[in-house]
């Protein structure tokens, strides 16, 4: 059998690239422009007469724990409409596909298997690499030094504003704002740049903004105090304020980072616009055995697809590798995926909050978090039945996130009964990434981008 | 924003050391924390107190009580959809023309079914965008539906039982379904209650809601008609004489007879043709314009008989000449008059359609203008044989046929079963012969893909020389309305999830 969940018209319906394609694709389901048609336990595959004398080869990798494809066509598409049409093909007429394996769908499984393993050697090599820690360790030492340095002129900064009163800054504060961000790149700090420039985005917000401010003056008190004290620091807590002051995490580093097997259930996604035309996906795993959870972030330009497919409900097992530091969340997966089971966890608002509590204890600084609830609620108000809908969790209001859309099609999805909700907490607000029925857990979950 | 940072507002905002900073309200082991900064320098105090607050914050220091919440939906009395049709009727919904996804709603209502909750958001945005999807939607919104749009402050559609109510109370087209139950239930009281709203109405609305009467039109409803020929509304006075004129025992229709007898003398096997040669006094109080319109390409004299000549049925005519539809046809031709004979007629066929007539017409070649008020005025049954009977002619008007049913054929339906074969049969015959141009077969395949009863699809489907039709991107998009259209009624058929689909 495949190793892959089995696809709904839905799921191929997310491969697609764009809507375009996706049309383009139900135009071809017509059996007679297809020849050749045949899947096995590990792949599927046809010919489709394209415009060209000679058909189309096209052939889908079913041994992953998400499809992958291959066309003879010249389309930049990825996948392309002959790829998204034959997955299709495979639920609609499975009458229609034969099983004896042609010649170039075996040469190019083989060589899939041979790059994989490749690229196996080349993750080893890396680990050796990190061997030549000398190097390393003074670029480091370098880097600190440098950091201390401005840190009087941050905390100065820092009083300043208060002293000044937060109310009286306005718009035209922002280039003394934009200074002190430049003043942060020089220092090589510039994770300290990026948090003051996204405060500064709060300058002249009216009412509501000195409040903003000071969170995230706060934030930065927080971290320079860090920084005046790194020497009493853990080694694992100087990493944690690394990744703050936005230092890179050398690669042979991180191949030191724990290590990780279970299976890993997909909670949630999201995929984000970043600056130029970088897509950013964040996919959260919840490990069945370990109770850990683990985000996995990648990025993907203009309009080329993610390396692979995390599809929300479905389990691999694997190991990951987690990035270095004291609460790690962010992590990558190591080697062979082979299909597991799914478990969706879900806490009271209570455990939540303590086992954020937990994290937070251990690494102080702000991030996204990831929250895991049961028997949360989607409905509106009897006082007065009219958007925004409420978020109701063990009789409290959480606030949320969700769009116009989402919302309602999450709405539909309850029908006001429990849900277990999966989302995005940032310490104000919760952004609802999936949900599944309590009542009805067969049900395909609800999913934020649909 | 939590209360929690009130404290701290006064000296942040205004800044420290004009305005006092008090330690904020939380719980014990914070408060220690807070109490170690209280000695610090003010600035450095602050800050460092945001910093501890943010931090519980994130842990989810404060949340406020939820307030009640409306009651959760019911449990489903249908089953819903199942999900490979689902799958197809969200594409339909989603970017095949209206009719596929009303055709689909109206299947998924007959055969017992509901929306899944995943379709349900498309489906009530779909209901605000084409509102002609309204009511198909409304009948498999399910429970959760009519929840969903409790949520937003929409009551659910309810639809009063009671006509009156709703005449009462509707909008326009409410109350033209309201008005036409009315009238069926007791027709005295429905025409009295449409009496009594005239003078509230705009001409517009009056037009509008008497085409009902008009349309199911008794001799007891002379007198309204009558009194409505005086009507300000020129719609009005039109739709009046047009009522008048399907009683033919009515005075007026007898007062018409004898004005278009009186232009007709028979001498020996000729038939002369006298029209008016001055209006007469008492035509403007039965609805005749005497005054000819500014752009008129009719002379004064053809006008008049134009006017007349639409007034009365081709019976009227044909009893006055003893000639045939066709024979009429012939004798207008051979003389002077027959631009306003010919319009005169083809317009009073609109109003008492004859079959006879509209046969005679088509097979002359009604020009399209012509056509155009023909089509939406025959009952079905008639337009049924009417269409049947031109397809048996040497040109048959597959185009017009099919253009004139999507105008008035209803959203969710199809084509007559007998229609539908002999239009079929007339496609596969062009299209064997390429009798018509590439991109005219690709469309007129195009309008039987979403007209043709979906039993009739496959015939259409296996049609040699329909996928090597050469016209851009509508082969493709036909062959995605029989792809969706079969594998919908497929997928219904089965009654379960199709093959490797999850439950």
């Amino acid at each position: 059998m495949s190793n892959a969940p089995p696809l709904t018209a839905g799921a191929v319906a997310a491969l697609a690239p764009d809507a375009a394609s996706l049309k383009a694709a139900r135009g071809l389901l017509g059996l007679k422009g297809w020849g050749n048609l045949g899947i096995d336990g590990d792949a599927a595959w046809g010919e489709c007469q394209g415009s060209g004398a000679k058909p189309y080869q096209t052939q889908v990798d079913l041994r992953g724990a998400a499809p992958s494809f291959k066309c003879s066509c010249p389309s930049r598409k990825f996948p392309c409409k002959h790829g998204l049409a034959l997955m299709l093909l495979t639920l609609q007429s499975p009458a229609a596909f034969g099983n004896a394996r042609p010649a170039w769908v075996a040469e190019w499984l083989d060589s899939r298997k041979e790059r994989a393993q490749q690229k196996e050697v080349k993750q080893a090599a890396a680990v050796q690499a990190a061997a030549d820690p000398a190097a390393r360790e003074a670029k480091l030492a370098q880097r600190w030094t440098k950091a201390a340095k401005a840190l009087p002129e941050l905390k100065r900064w820092l009083s300043d504003q208060v002293e000044r009163g937060l109310g009286t800054l306005d718009a035209a504060t922002r280039p003394q704002w934009e200074t002190m961000a430049a003043r942060m790149v020089d220092a090589q700090c510039p994770g300290l740049a990026t948090r003051i420039r996204a405060a500064a985005e709060h300058l002249g917000g009216g009412a509501a903004a000195p409040l903003k401010l000071l969170r995230e003056l706060g934030q930065l008190q927080l971290i320079s105090e860090a920084l005046e004290r790194q020497q009493t620091l853990s080694e694992v807590q100087r990493t944690d304020l690394t990744v703050q002051l936005g230092w890179p995490t050398p690669r042979e580093v991180l191949a030191l980072g724990e290590r990780l097997r279970d299976a890993w259930t997909v909670l949630g996604q999201i995929e984000e616009e970043r600056e130029g035309k970088l897509r950013e996906r964040r996919v959260w795993l919840a490990g069945a055995h370990s109770g850990r959870m683990a985000l996995f972030i990648d990025h993907a330009h203009g309009d080329r697809p993610f390396e692979a497919l995390y599809l929300t409900g479905t389990a691999f097992e694997a190991e990951l590798i987690y990035y270095p530091g004291s609460a790690p969340l962010r992590a990558m997966p190591a080697g062979e995926v082979s299909p597991a089971a799914a478990t969706i966890p879900g806490d009271t608002l209570a455990a939540a909050w303590a086992r954020l509590a937990a994290r937070l204890a251990l690494r102080p600084y702000a991030a996204v978090q990831p929250l895991v609830l049961a028997g949360a609620r989607l409905s509106v108000p009897a006082a007065a039945a009219e958007s925004p809908a409420c978020l109701v969790v063990d009789d409290r209001l959480l606030p949320h996130r969700l769009g116009r859309n989402p919302q309602e099609r999450l709405l539909a999805y309850g029908g006001g009964h429990p849900l277990r909700l999966f989302g995005e907490w940032d310490g104000d607000a919760l952004q609802p990434l999936s949900a599944w029925n309590e009542a009805e857990p067969a049900m395909a979950p609800w999913q934020v981008q649909a | 924003m939590s209360a929690v940072w009130t404290p701290l507002l006064p000296a942040a905002t205004v800044g420290v050391g004009r305005a006092p900073l008090a330690t904020p309200d939380v719980p014990a082991p914070i408060t220690e924390a807070l109490a170690a900064l209280e000695s610090l320098p003010a600035a450095e105090r602050l800050l460092k107190t945001a910093a501890v607050l943010d931090v519980c914050l994130q842990a989810g220091l404060t949340l406020p009580p939820a307030p009640a919440l409306i009651a959760p939906a019911e449990a489903e009395t249908r089953p819903p959809l199942p999900m490979a049709a689902a799958d197809v009727l969200r594409v339909m919904l989603e970017e095949a023309p209206p009719r596929l996804a009303a055709q689909a709603l109206a299947a998924t209502d007959r055969a017992g079914y509901r929306l899944p909750p995943s379709l349900l958001s498309l489906a009530l945005e779909q209901r605000r965008t084409r509102p002609a999807l309204a009511p198909l939607a409304d009948a498999v919104l399910g429970k959760r539906g009519r929840w969903l749009l409790a949520t937003r402050g929409e009551a659910a559609p309810v639809v009063s039982s009671d006509p009156l109510e709703r005449w009462q109370t509707g909008t326009l087209t409410e109350r033209r379904a309201a008005l036409a139950e009315l009238l069926t239930a007791d027709r005295a009281d429905g025409r009295e209650q449409f009496r009594a709203a005239l003078p509230q109405l705009p001409a517009a609305e009056r037009a509008e809601l008497l085409t009902v009467v008009v349309d199911t039109v008794t001799p007891e409803d002379e007198p309204l008609f009558e009194s409505l020929l005086k009507d300000r509304g020129r719609e009005v006075r039109l739709l009046a004489a047009a009522g008048l004129q399907r009683l033919p025992a009515s005075a007026w229709a007898a007062r018409m007879r004898d004005r278009v007898q009186a232009l007709v003398r028979r001498d020996g096997k000729q038939v002369l043709l006298e029209p008016p040669a001055e209006a007469d006094a008492s035509w403007s109080a039965d609805g005749i314009e005497v005054k000819r319109p500014k752009h008129e390409s009719l002379g004064e004299r053809a006008w008049w008989l134009y006017e007349l000549t639409r007034r009365v049925p081709l019976s009227v005519w044909q009893a006055a000449t003893g000639l045939d539809a066709s024979g009429l046809l012939n004798w207008a031709k051979a003389g002077d008059w027959k631009e306003a004979l010919r319009r005169g007629w083809t317009e009073s066929l609109a109003v008492s359609p004859e079959l006879d007539g509209l046969l005679a017409f088509g097979r002359a070649g009604m020009r399209p203008w012509e056509q155009a008020p023909l089509f939406g005025r025959i009952p079905t049954a008639e337009a049924e044989r009417f269409w049947l009977g031109m397809l048996q002619g040497k040109r048959p008007p597959l185009t017009e046929l099919l253009g004139s049913y999507e105008q008035t054929l209803g959203i969710a339906d199809t084509l007559p079963h007998a229609l539908a074969e002999a239009a079929l049969a007339i496609y596969a015959r062009d299209l064997a012969a390429e009798r018509r141009e590439h991109w005219h077969l690709a469309q007129l395949g195009l309008a039987l893909s979403i007209l043709l009863p979906v039993d009739q699809l496959p015939t259409l489907r296996a049609l040699p020389g329909l996928d090597s039709l050469n016209a851009g991107n509508t082969p493709r998009q036909l062959e995605l309305h029989l792809n969706l259209r079969l594998r919908f009624a497929a997928a219904l058929a089965a009654g379960a999830s199709g093959p490797g689909v999850t439950p």
